[in-house]
């Protein structure tokens, strides 16, 4: 019987503009984890339904469809309470209750150093949690 | 006299006894109330002017209490329209220093009130729009430092992208960011590399077709990637080199765009994937919801674009 292979975590991008997606895309491939990506809010909730394995969503705020980045996290939130968020944006400042508890929220333009840190840490601490669940 | 200088003003005018009943309103403030005339409000309580307004009941009782006070807020006017007021409210003392009557002055600011409104949110749409730039400028030097190059190299087709950005830039400014045509994007992106007063070497032709910003600002990037592209290796590196943009519509309502070199060296296909390749591949066809093919034929480069015309504007803010 080959050895289990342990998951890497997966991320889902959520991002309108190409080109910044295509950025994000290859920060989190360059960390070694799977991605998926998406160009607005409402891909990203069919893309949750269609893959449990996503551990953490990296989105912007403001994208064309019906609902917004914030509304993702909301929603994301209540459903699989486990998914980690990373939220950026350009225009808006988020006040405290605006996004879920143990989201982190960055202003565009953001730290590519700052964001790849911040997604494994919260990648860590979602194996961890998953160990001590399993 | 005091009438004449009521006449005169451009405010609306009023006098109320102390129960805040219209005792007196001047031909202007009728008007500016849309009334028909001044009886209508004869006798009519001023609070029941402002339905939404509770700062107005508490502007009444300080000048009742020989107070002034001043407010602004909206209210309707008899046919019914939201105007926007700065309102003045005073007590009319008597010798004794009574309160006699109260006076309103209420100055019509609806328009100074939209301007104000519509530089806020021009402002916050600027902002977003120069984080976004920024951000499309961090993501530009990221992919640049990917590729193997010393820092002067790097450093130069940074220097070139952050320009062709600028240029797609003046092209949506003079279109007011809405869309701009495709003729208009490919010139601009083609203007530094074109013999100046002809196409040469460029041969142009399409019809007219309105690209919505976030395709018209990433078409001019591509378009830079593509000549930069040929002037290192393709049509644009020798002099009987040419390049032929051509684009058409189908009755399908697809847009086919090509870019096709002729006369330059022979082609080699590239060894590795640059940032010129994954802008055209990934980038210009998820924006463009399209499909991009380059032919690495070793007559010249082909590239095309097919894409669907009629699926709405992506709705991006770029």
């Amino acid at each position: 019987m080959p050895a289990l292979k342990i998951r890497p975590p997966t991320v889902l991008v959520v991002e309108d503009d190409a080109l910044i997606r295509l950025v994000a895309t290859e920060l989190v491939e360059d960390l070694g984890f799977a991605v998926f990506e998406v160009p607005s809010a409402d891909d990203a909730l069919a893309m949750l339904e269609l893959h449990e394995e996503i551990t953490i969503v990296f989105t912007d705020i403001h994208m064309p469809g019906s609902i917004n980045g914030l509304e993702l996290a909301s929603l994301t939130h209540q459903r699989w309470p486990a998914v980690g968020f990373v939220i950026v944006s350009g225009e808006h400042r988020t006040e405290p209750g605006q996004i879920p508890p143990g989201a982190q929220f960055f202003s565009k333009p953001y730290s590519p150093e700052v964001i790849s840190a911040t997604l494994l840490q919260m990648a860590t601490e979602a194996a961890g949690a998953a160990a001590a669940a399993g | 006299m005091l009438t004449s200088v009521l006449a005169a003003s451009g405010d609306c005018i009023k006098i109320l006894d102390l129960d805040g009943r219209i005792q007196f309103i001047n031909e202007e403030g009728y008007k500016l109330l849309e009334a028909t005339d001044p009886m209508t409000l004869r006798a009519k309580l001023w609070i029941d002017l402002w339905p939404n307004e509770p700062t107005a009941t508490a502007a009444l009782a300080a000048a009742r209490a020989g107070r002034d006070a001043h407010f602004s807020g909206s209210a309707p006017t008899f046919r019914g329209s939201l105007r926007q007021w700065d309102v003045r409210v005073k007590p009319v003392l008597s010798t004794a220093g009574v309160v006699m009557q109260i006076l309103v002055v209420s100055r019509d600011i609806t328009e100074q009130h939209r301007l104000s409104e519509q530089r806020t949110l021009l402002a916050s749409e600027l902002e977003h729009r120069i984080k976004n730039l920024l951000a499309m400028v961090a993501a530009i030097a990221q992919q640049t430092i990917r590729a193997p190059a010393t820092i002067k190299e790097a450093a130069d087709r940074f220097a070139a992208r952050v320009q062709a950005l600028g240029r797609a830039q003046s092209i949506l400014t003079r279109t007011n960011w809405t869309s701009a045509d495709i003729r208009v994007v490919v010139d601009g992106a083609l203007e530094p590399l074109r013999v100046p007063g002809s196409n040469v070497p460029f041969e142009i032709d399409g019809p007219l077709v309105a690209l919505p910003a976030n395709r018209a600002l990433n078409l001019v990037l591509a378009l830079h990637e593509l000549a930069t592209n040929a002037a290192k290796y393709g049509a644009l590196s020798c002099a009987e080199g040419r390049v032929r943009l051509h684009w058409r519509t189908t009755a399908e309502r697809m847009l086919i765009f090509e870019w096709q070199e002729s006369g330059g060296p022979t082609v080699t296909i590239p060894a590795r994937t640059g940032f010129g390749s994954k802008l055209l591949q990934r980038v210009l066809a998820a924006e463009f919801d399209g499909r991009v093919r380059i032919d690495y034929a070793s007559t010249g480069v082909t590239f095309m674009l097919t894409a669907p015309l009629d699926r709405v504007a992506h709705g991006a803010t770029v």
